[in-house]
């Protein structure tokens, strides 16, 4: 094919150890990511679930605004107009705070729709049995509300995990922005962007697989 | 509040509640003596159901008194936790927690709010299990029982906390017919233990060979209560004539 | 402040306007591709099936990012050669056909078995029954997770500012200049842009899944 006869793959092969080095950041952008959207996530649903109304509604806020704006701005926001007014971080750790802010606003969704989906009769077995408020959250509530959340919140690390890439546009050297890095300086660009193309996808079948593993092992849990 | 004699175990004295503008109780009357086992009979809607939530605080009743042994439900300074550790209830749909095996919905309870230590705890549980005819099953879990036998283990972890009254709310209601018998089975032990029993039933072998006391409801009021002969066979009001007709 | 008055205009004109039409053909793209992509899954030929999974899991795999350099630098590189903005909207437009795909799939299985088993015992033929008993009652269930795309694509729009496409971002970027203060200022602008089109569709898409769920 002619179009294929003008891809070159060794400008790959040279490039292998940045493009892994890259990878490798991609996955702690990921990690860090997870461990903070899930912590965002489940402090920001119960204030959401709160009896206070100011928690709620701060928490409400909070959710619509990142939910509904794109989280590209929310990486430019934090890179460069927090330094305005002191807060000077290096571009990794902008980034990947938006992020968490981003993908945990989502997973406060996620996580409050879990807890409202808890059958009403579980909380009456609970009270019934003298559980108190703390012991009925998280003996009896926050077990089933995770296991019937995990599909999305699945979904949302996937989500996370793709979103990293945007790092690269403040120059942070995750994979995506380790190709850019190379394209810039070789001028050959569709071989980089099929492998890394690769490395999410492959990436993505891998996750789904453990999620569909850890959901199949779970639903001896569910009734 | 006058020296009254302490000889019922749960007393409903001018009970009144709604939901929104519907009036589900009106003005109940009741009382339970230690060791009797009251069932609570009558079409869907009546208000049976509620009137046992009204007794352990599910349902914050809007006027008059329920006492349960000695504590008043009213009163605000009784703890939620003192009565229901008083009262123990059994659910039409088990609500066994999903998460946990049939032990640890046993031992929950008497761990967090009795404060037992972990091997009390599972003693105890191990015990009522095999009371019920569940011992080998104590590390199984909801997903994997059947009904009849999710219900027996509701009704074990229910008595864990050795409430002085247990409630049963349509006990056998959400059961395949042939499994009944177990769980009925387990029922007509505890009274025969002289356990406290306020039990809302559709199934009628129950109340008329076991019970000490029925109660006919209707549309939020008592429309005739007695011993069971005199209910079931000697029935003075219209309506429980009526809906004795339809079920019998 | 006079900077940022004067950097106005450009931002709420053709920037907002870039925005909007990218979202807007990128979302009918997704809207014809993702029936057409779903429909034609549900005759449950094997070959089309396949050739749809793979299209919906390559799409939904990768990044929305990489695919979009992938159109605007990569394709020219093997002869197709594209300008920015078409290239947005194609990628766009690819991603949120997938997505869309993925959507009257989650609909159609919605439906109860015994709908489509109705109609057969009633003697109608597999597409007759997806024509009038099926697919009139999965499209009610597509409403709300499509306006929840659209709020998606108009987030992912931003992502042409890093392709060159004059939309809200890069109209932010661009008109920096040289004053570092107007960040803040720019940047919040556009916060408020994305958030004053996406909340409305978010909140009525909500109450739509309340009413119909």
């Amino acid at each position: 094919m002619l179009a294929a006869a003008r891809l070159d793959f060794s400008i790959v092969r040279e490039a292998a150890p940045a493009l892994a080095h890259g990878a490798l950041v991609t996955a702690e952008i990921t990690a860090a990511g997870l461990a903070g959207s899930l912590l965002v996530g489940i402090g920001g649903a119960a204030l959401r679930t709160s009896k206070s109304r100011a928690a709620r509604t701060a928490a409400a806020a909070f959710t619509e605004f990142f939910r509904n704006t794109p989280p590209l701005v929310h990486i430019f926001f934090a890179y460069f107009a927090l330094p305005a007014i002191g807060i000077n971080v290096p571009g990794i750790v902008a980034a990947t705070t938006a992020l968490i802010l981003y993908q945990g606003a989502i997973a406060i969704e996620i996580i409050r729709a879990g807890l409202e989906a808890v059958p009403a009769g579980q909380l009456e077995a609970a009270d019934a049995l003298g559980l108190g408020g703390l012991d009925r959250f998280r003996s009896v509530v926050v077990p089933q509300a995770l296991r019937i959340s995990l599909p999305a919140l699945g979904n949302n690390l996937i989500s996370l995990f793709k979103n990293t890439s945007l790092v690269s546009a403040i120059g942070v050297l995750d994979i995506t922005g380790v190709a850019q890095d190379v394209i810039a300086q070789r001028l050959s660009s569709a071989e980089l962007y099929l492998t890394i193309g690769a490395f999410y996808l492959l990436s993505v079948f891998a996750f789904s697989a453990v999620l569909r593993f850890v959901e199949s092992r779970l639903a001896r849990y569910a009734t | 509040m006058t020296a009254e004699p302490r000889s019922a175990m749960v007393s409903l004295d001018g009970v009144r509640k709604s939901f929104g503008s519907h009036e589900v109780l009106k003005d109940i009357n009741l009382s339970v003596a230690p060791g009797e086992v009251c069932c609570i009979i009558g079409p869907s809607g009546s208000g049976k159901s509620t009137i046992l939530r009204c007794i352990n605080r599910l349902v914050r009743i809007d006027g008059g008194e329920v006492t349960v042994d000695g504590l008043r439900v009213t009163d605000p300074t009784v703890k939620d936790v003192d009565l229901r550790r008083r009262v123990g209830m059994v659910f039409q749909q088990f609500n066994l927690f999903p998460h946990m095996s049939a032990l640890r919905n046993v031992t929950l309870a008497p761990r967090k709010v009795l404060g037992l230590s972990a091997a009390e705890a599972e003693a105890r549980a191990l015990s009522l299990l095999g009371k019920v005819g569940l011992a080998e099953k104590a590390g199984s879990y909801p997903a994997q029982l059947s009904g009849g036998q999710q219900q027996r283990v509701a009704i074990a972890r229910a008595l864990a906390l050795e409430p002085k009254v247990m409630l049963f709310d349509e006990a056998t209601s959400a059961l395949d017919p042939e499994i009944t018998g177990e769980v009925l089975a387990v029922m007509r032990e505890l009274a025969a233990e002289h356990t406290t029993m306020i039990c809302v039933t559709h199934e009628m072998g129950f109340p008329r060979e076991v019970g000490t006391h029925v109660v006919f409801m209707d549309g939020g009021s008592i429309v005739e209560e007695g011993p069971p002969r005199s209910v079931f066979e000697n029935p003075q009001a219209e309506r429980t004539k009526a809906f004795l007709s339809k079920v019998l | 402040m006079n900077a940022y008055l004067h950097a106005l205009p450009a931002l709420l004109g053709r920037g907002l306007l870039a925005t909007v039409t990218i979202s807007v053909a990128s979302m009918l793209i997704a809207l014809v591709g993702g029936f057409g992509i779903g429909l034609l899954r549900a005759l449950r030929n094997p070959l089309v099936d396949a050739a749809a999974i793979a299209y919906v899991e390559i799409l939904r795999g990768i990044p929305l990012l990489v695919l979009m350099f992938f159109v605007c630098f990569g394709l020219p590189q093997l002869g197709i050669g594209i300008d920015a903005a078409p290239a947005a909207i194609v990628a766009l437009g690819l991603w949120g056909a997938a997505n869309g795909a993925e959507i009257v799939r989650g609909a159609l299985v919605s439906i109860p078995r015994g709908q489509s088993e109705a109609g057969v015992a009633l003697g109608l033929g597999r597409i007759a029954v997806l024509r009038s008993i099926v697919l009139p009652q999965a499209l009610r269930r597509t409403v709300a997770p499509f306006m929840s795309l659209f709020t998606a694509i108009v987030e992912s729009s931003s992502l042409a500012a890093l392709i060159g496409v004059k939309e809200i971002l890069e109209t932010v970027r661009v008109d920096i200049e040289n004053d570092a203060t107007l960040w803040t200022p720019l940047l919040l602008t556009a916060l408020a842009l994305y958030f004053a089109i996406n909340f409305p569709v978010s909140l009525a898409s909500q109450r739509l899944e309340r009413k119909l769920g």
